[in-house]
């Protein structure tokens, strides 16, 4: 039995009851999708599973995809591309820190940081919360990451991604320190 | 769908291929690269508004070898339905192309 929650594709620019917020959203609050609230009705199927998922229906059955693992494709996807240094914040860490031991509170992980995803029946909606390097292209950062997260997600799961939302929280600098090949000027 | 990375690479080897072009370069202060799955391409960047070329040229007059590569990367482009402008940038020069004299200006 399915929700009606699960019935129309998510829409990017209202949090509609389509949409079924993954307890995984570790990205800074910017609106009102980013609750880590259940948007369903917890039925019994759905209960069972133990997180929200989207269905994939047909005529010999249903394939279930939770929400957490497009948010985990996304996450690696995104960190595949060179010029991203990290995923999300340090208060985001340490926010998902807290939710994973609380029980149910969400599966996130390493991989998952960073990364909200809003999904429905057939699309899927990502927020990213990305790291770069100073002194590389954040313009050209943003279309590797969009081409990349778009293309492994639509690929794994069938989901047609909307959109991929990016914000860049910070930039990371090289340290002095860490350069190899600095030599000592005077003895 | 072409992989922003072969296009990439298909617009890299076609601008070396100019005559005149020793190579791609990787700008001043932002680094031009397109970045993609892995790895990154530098001297060619895909990303934004205009596609963006830096290059070390061999051969004067420059203003010839830039045309010839901004029209090699145009090509490729348009096969794979990108209608963008190409901006070249001769980023540098091999010392020698100042000395000799080209055969382009004979």
């Amino acid at each position: 039995m399915s929700t009606p929650s699960g019935n129309e594709p998510a829409k990017s620019q209202t949090a509609t009851q389509a949409a079924q917020m993954t307890s995984t959203n570790t990205a800074e609050p910017q609106n009102l999708r980013d609750t880590s609230e259940s948007r369903h009705d917890w039925p019994s199927e759905q209960g069972r599973m133990g997180g929200s998922s989207v269905a994939l229906r047909t005529q010999a059955g249903t394939t279930r995809i939770a929400d957490s693992v497009v948010a985990k494709i996304a996450g690696l996807a995104a960190r595949d591309i060179p010029g991203v240094y990290s995923m999300g914040t340090g208060m985001a860490r340490r926010v998902g820190q807290l939710k994973s031991l609380i029980p149910g509170g969400g599966e996130s992980g390493a991989a998952m940081q960073g990364v909200g995803v809003e999904v429905g029946e057939r699309e899927a909606a990502i927020d990213l919360d990305i790291v770069t390097w100073y002194g590389q292209s954040i313009v050209e950062i943003s279309e590797a990451v969009r081409r990349n997260v778009t293309g492994q997600v639509e690929g794994m799961t069938g989901l047609k991604v909307i959109e991929v939302n990016i914000q860049i929280d910070d930039i990371h600098v090289e340290s002095q320190d860490s350069s190899t090949k600095d030599q000592q000027r005077v003895q | 769908m072409v992989r922003r990375e072969d296009i990439a690479r298909s617009v890299a080897d076609a601008v070396t291929a100019v005559p005149g072009v020793a190579g791609l370069h990787p700008g001043f202060g932002v680094e031009v690269a397109t970045h993609f799955s892995g790895g990154k391409l530098v001297g060619v960047r895909l990303g934004g508004e205009a596609v963006e070329v830096y290059l070390t040229a061999d051969r004067a007059p420059l203003q010839a070898v830039a045309e010839a590569a901004a029209e090699a990367a145009t090509r490729v482009l348009s096969a794979v339905g990108d209608s963008r402008p190409v901006n070249v940038v001769v980023a540098d020069v091999v010392p020698a192309a100042m000395d000799r004299r080209s055969s382009s200006r004979g």
